[in-house]
């Protein structure tokens, strides 16, 4: 199993965490980003990354703003309220996992 | 900072985009800028490469279908988020003050239907041929708004396209009007309608249904297009 498949079901979490910490991230940001802190093993294509974000701004997750860039124009997406408390609660979830799996890969630890 | 992308290339990220059949504004726009910081990214590292060269390369990274994929997955996306903000918008209406409307309307159908009970099938008649001319009234006025919302575009906007409307209403009111209630005004004054009263919950009911979920819809509707006016000032007149 490659480790980008282990990504899989965390990105919408990992989404959130990754805007929730920077406050502010336009799409190109959070592929970089996410594939700098995973060494290379996430990579976050197009076609994965707007829908989703397209799903979360619906949802009431993320707000988005178009601002001009130079001589183009860039979307940028933030967390709204909800999308904070969401945060929060992936955050949660995703710590009390690594302890899970701990416990799994380490039984005489846990 | 590094080789920036210029307007003329802008330009060509825009007519590239459209060439590989991205053209809806609200999709192409976020996509001109993901090219373009691609190309930069690029440039970074090798400044003296071409721009089509660059974008050839950015392209690649698409796979074999290109743009199609991200396409689809929008088109989804964005259906699946139409869905759930007329849902949304529907449930709203089941919350105070809003909810004072469906509890008129369930009493005044409720009064109509008492007149069963005094062998009057006429005024129950009459009412529902009313109330769903009034929706009707209200879901075509609501598509000309529509219409005319969508004509004040200048650019193709996915969010905008992709909602198709309500138009359950005239459906249920061809229904009502031509298969139930037609016979109830011809001289014999006999019909399905006077026979069962069942019938007339079931209109009343479809006509509530209709009229609230216009409403929904209506709502739904204004605000994408606010939304979408916020966001994209340039695809509208």
């Amino acid at each position: 199993m490659r480790t980008s498949e282990l990504y899989k079901g965390s990105l919408e979490s990992l989404v959130l965490q990754l805007i929730g910490k920077q406050g502010e991230m336009y799409g190109y940001e959070l592929t970089q980003r996410a594939k700098e802190l995973s060494a290379g093993n996430l990579n976050i294509t197009e076609g994965t990354l707007y829908p989703l974000l397209h799903k979360l701004e619906s949802e009431g997750k993320l707000k988005s703003v178009v601002r001009p860039y130079g001589n183009r124009t860039r979307k940028y997406y933030s967390l709204t309220p909800e999308g904070k408390h969401a945060q929060a609660q992936a955050s949660e979830r995703i710590q009390a996992f690594i302890e899970q799996l701990q416990q799994f890969l380490n039984p005489k630890l846990a | 900072m590094g080789r920036q992308v210029s307007t003329t290339e802008v330009s060509a990220l825009h007519d590239f985009c459209v060439k590989h059949f991205v053209t809806h504004y609200d999709v192409r726009l976020e996509l001109v800028d993901h090219l373009a910081t691609s190309i930069e990214a690029i440039w970074e590292q090798n400044p003296n490469l071409e721009f089509e060269h660059a974008l050839k390369q950015v392209y690649a990274g698409y796979g074999k279908t290109g743009f199609r994929q991200l396409m689809r997955e929008k088109e989804h996306a964005v259906e699946k988020a139409a869905n759930k903000g007329i849902l949304t918008a529907l449930k709203a209406l089941f919350s105070w003050p809003q909810i004072g409307l469906v509890i008129t309307m369930l009493l005044v159908c409720y009064f109509f239907y008492g007149y069963y009970e005094r062998g009057n099938a006429l005024a129950p008649g009459i009412f529902i041929y009313v109330f769903s001319c009034i929706a009707l009234i209200l879901d075509l006025s609501i598509n000309v708004k529509l219409y005319r919302w969508r004509k004040q575009l200048t650019q193709p906007l996915l969010t905008v396209q992709t909602y198709a409307g309500f138009y359950a209403t005239y459906i249920i009111n061809y229904v009502i009007i031509s298969t139930l209630l037609k016979p109830l005004f011809s001289e014999q004054n006999e019909s399905i309608f006077t026979a069962n009263p069942l019938v007339f919950v079931w209109c009343a009911l479809c006509c509530i249904g209709c009229i609230l979920l216009s409403i929904a819809h209506y709502r739904y509707a204004k605000s994408m297009f606010q939304k979408a006016r916020e966001h994209y000032p340039m695809a509208f007149k």
